[in-house]
């Protein structure tokens, strides 16, 4: 019996450990607490992965990016890509954004690496290959690139540096912002794709194959390397989506109450008050998330309850976040005239990688005077 | 090889004094860039005029290769300029990395010093851009990096410039006084603009006990990153009896200010208002390297408690004051916090 010719190819050992990266990724977002960060450490590494195997797949563009005008259409969009991160203003702490957005400018650097990896896959990363694996024509090709890029470099840079910092004091203030922010993004974006960018531009249209013959198939790697690339950018943004759909998961819990005794402002009355330990954790989304925090005493005496710490306005801060921005919407700590506490902070959490996906979250801590918890996460 | 007998004997033309120039040029450019010495003290255009003049000889030696235009090099030339360029983008990345390096590295290095002699940090607050030094460190790198990379690598002679080249390899030495003309007209002439504090930064610490502080930061800047940053950092706090200025030990404080910390003799002038220049700096975001900068900050308390804190500086680019502008800036708040004029 002959061999047949689609027969099923064993696992490489790339994929094995993709695979267990993972499940392993899985089973730590699915983990409650920081445990879930973990799972984003364990992407980077997936990222990196990625990385190696799209840059180690040297095959003949398709009919669509072999096109001239699909290439430059490609360019353009990488250069609005640069200028809207340009553009991106840089976060800034302030009490009322304790975790400061960052607008489009992750989604963006996102969109940017992989206009890269189109641009590699249109250009065969011809640009930057070592000189053995390219031959006379493509040398000749890629040193003219370069010797087009360079003077685009020069105005690019040089121009928008020497332009920005002699011009007004608000393109200086941009040009502070920026250094710090996006520019070295787009200073990096265009010393390594800049060439790649130029030989996209200039390079013909692929002759098209003659009848009856037919483009080189993308081999198994090929293949690969889309799954792991789709699979890299689906991760955060499907993550994105969690946050905003998926309800916040809360741990709580509480210590019995104690008494406690002190003296008044005349000092000859003891004031006996009781007192209570309150402790929550609110998360919200996996591996692209943000916690609340509660690590609070309240004290009550028949009259009114108070709050001995951690239920006060400095208290409304979210806890360690990941690739989240976070806004707050309202803050109180007071005691109503009937002598019930009441501790409220409700915070606006947004995706970084997709800024639109957001969720509400409220803290609510509400005790009356005789200690009666009406309102707990 | 092709051989040039009429530049035989040029002193720069060997294939090792062209490497010697290379690195005359890098470790000036990177000792533009450095922290070290904090200030130029007016001298930036020398140092500028010397680089620049590195730059045209290292184009004299490669006959101007990298700028020429295809239609007059041959396709040796040709094969040769366009590598250059190709090798010059991970050189040029390098060299930014490095400048980056040894920016960051002399900065920290040149703040523990002076912390050390107690003349603070070397940090400014203002958002007056990049530096001078910096900007022409990376126009340098930039513009220079493909003739660096040209003349490192040709160990042959290069071939003798068409006379076209050969004109415009005349022309360029032009440069030198047409840079001295540009900078003296920017810095007597573009108009005066302002530098507000950099968002990043905090604002200072408090003062005595039962005050209340503000700070003030600003800046004037002439003539762009090459000409002179004039700078105004001053901590200003009330009591309802007096305002003054706290973080300068220049400035002492007024007897209502120390009345705060209890009887007289229990704290002395020196403990009660220690050197804080993060609060208060005479000249600390003063930047003189294209241009020597005089400046005096003078702080009075009136009968009535008012501050009057006046920072004066003259600006000149050239010597015996040619050319020299004076700028002046005040800080005026009441015994209640009230500020009446700032810059």
């Amino acid at each position: 019996m002959s061999a047949h010719p689609h027969r099923r190819r064993g696992v490489s050992q790339t994929e094995i450990a993709i695979g267990i990266l993972l499940v392993l990724m899985a089973l730590t977002l699915a983990l409650p607490g920081r445990a879930s960060t973990f799972g984003l450490l364990i992407y980077f590494v997936f990222v990196v992965i990625t990385i190696f195997v799209v840059r180690g797949v040297r095959q003949e563009p398709g009919s669509w990016m072999g096109r001239r005008f699909i290439r430059r259409g490609v360019v353009v969009t990488l250069c609005a890509v640069c200028i809207g991160i340009l553009a991106t203003p840089r976060p800034i702490y302030s009490e009322t954004n304790p975790v400061p957005g960052t607008g489009a400018y992750v989604g963006l650097v996102m969109f940017m690496l992989l206009l890269n990896v189109l641009l590699g896959g249109a250009t065969q990363r011809v640009a930057g290959a070592p000189e053995s694996s390219v031959d006379e024509r493509q040398e000749a090709l890629r040193n003219r690139a370069h010797r087009i890029a360079y003077p685009v470099l020069v105005v690019l840079v040089g121009g928008t540096l020497a332009v920005s910092d002699l011009a007004t004091s608000q393109s200086r203030v941009w040009l502070d912002a920026t250094l710090s922010w996006g520019g070295w993004i787009v200073f990096l974006e265009l010393l390594f794709v800049l060439p790649a960018m130029v030989l996209a531009f200039i390079e013909p249209d692929r002759v098209r194959p003659e009848p009856g013959e037919t483009l080189t198939a993308p081999g198994n790697r090929g293949r690969f390397a889309v799954v792991l690339l789709v699979v890299a950018f689906a991760i955060p943004i499907a993550l994105s989506v969690l946050l905003a759909l998926v309800p916040p998961s809360t741990t709580n819990a509480s210590s019995g109450s104690m008494v406690a005794t002190t003296t008044s402002a005349t000092g000859n009355q003891p004031l006996v008050k009781t007192c209570r330990y309150f402790l929550a954790n609110v998360q919200v989304g996996r591996g692209i998330q943000t916690e609340f925090s509660i690590n609070a005493v309240a004290c009550w005496n028949g009259a009114r309850a108070t709050e001995s710490y951690g239920l006060g306005t400095p208290d409304c801060h979210p806890g360690d976040s990941v690739a989240v921005s976070v806004s707050t919407l309202a803050c109180t700590s007071t005691t109503a005239p009937d002598g019930t506490f009441t501790f409220a902070y409700r915070a606006l959490v947004s995706s970084s990688v997709i800024p639109f996906l957001d969720r509400t979250v409220s803290v609510e801590v509400v005790i009356d005077k005789n200690g009666h918890v009406l309102d707990f996460p | 090889m092709m051989s040039s007998p009429q530049r035989a004997g040029f002193a720069i033309e060997t294939h090792r004094s062209r490497r010697l120039l290379v690195i005359a040029t890098l470790i000036g450019t990177a000792l533009l860039v450095s922290s070290f010495p904090a200030s130029l003290f007016g001298f930036g255009l020398i140092a500028v005029l010397a680089l620049t003049t590195l730059d045209l000889l290292l184009i004299r030696s490669t006959c101007g290769l990298a700028f020429a235009r295809g239609a007059t090099l041959d396709e040796r030339e040709r094969a040769l300029r366009d590598r250059a360029y190709r090798v010059g983008f991970g050189w040029l990345g390098l060299g930014v990395v490095l400048l980056y390096i040894v920016l960051a590295v002399t900065a920290v290095a040149s703040s523990v010093v002076n912390n050390a002699s107690q003349t603070g940090p070397v940090f400014g607050e203002l958002d007056a851009g990049i530096t001078g030094r910096v900007l022409f460190a990376l126009l340098e790198l930039l513009c220079i990096v493909p003739t660096m990379v040209i003349a490192w690598n040709q160990r042959d002679d290069l071939a003798q410039p068409r006379a076209t080249r050969a004109r415009g390899m005349r022309l360029m030495w032009l440069a030198l006084p047409a840079l001295i003309v540009l900078w003296i007209l920017e810095v007597s002439v573009a108009p005066v603009q302002a530098a507000p504090r950099d968002t990043a930064d905090t604002p200072g610490g408090g003062g005595p006990p039962g005050t209340r502080c503000t700070q003030f930061v600003k800046g004037s800047v002439f003539g762009g990153p090459f000409g002179a940053t004039v700078g105004i950092r001053v901590e200003v706090c009330w009591n309802g009896v007096d305002a003054f200025v706290v973080g300068d030990p220049n400035d002492s404080l007024p007897a209502s200010a120390l009345a705060a910390y209890g009887p007289p003799g229990s704290i002395s002038e020196q403990d009660a208002n220690p050197p804080e220049p993060d609060e208060t700096d005479c000249g600390g975001d003063t930047n003189a390297d294209f241009a020597s900068v005089t400046e005096t900050c003078t702080a009075n308390i009136d009968a009535a408690g008012t501050l009057h804190y006046v920072v004066r500086a003259q600006v000149s680019p050239l010597p015996f004051s040619i050319g020299a502008r004076v700028v002046t800036m005040a800080v005026v708040v009441t015994r209640n916090g009230m500020v009446i004029t700032q810059p």
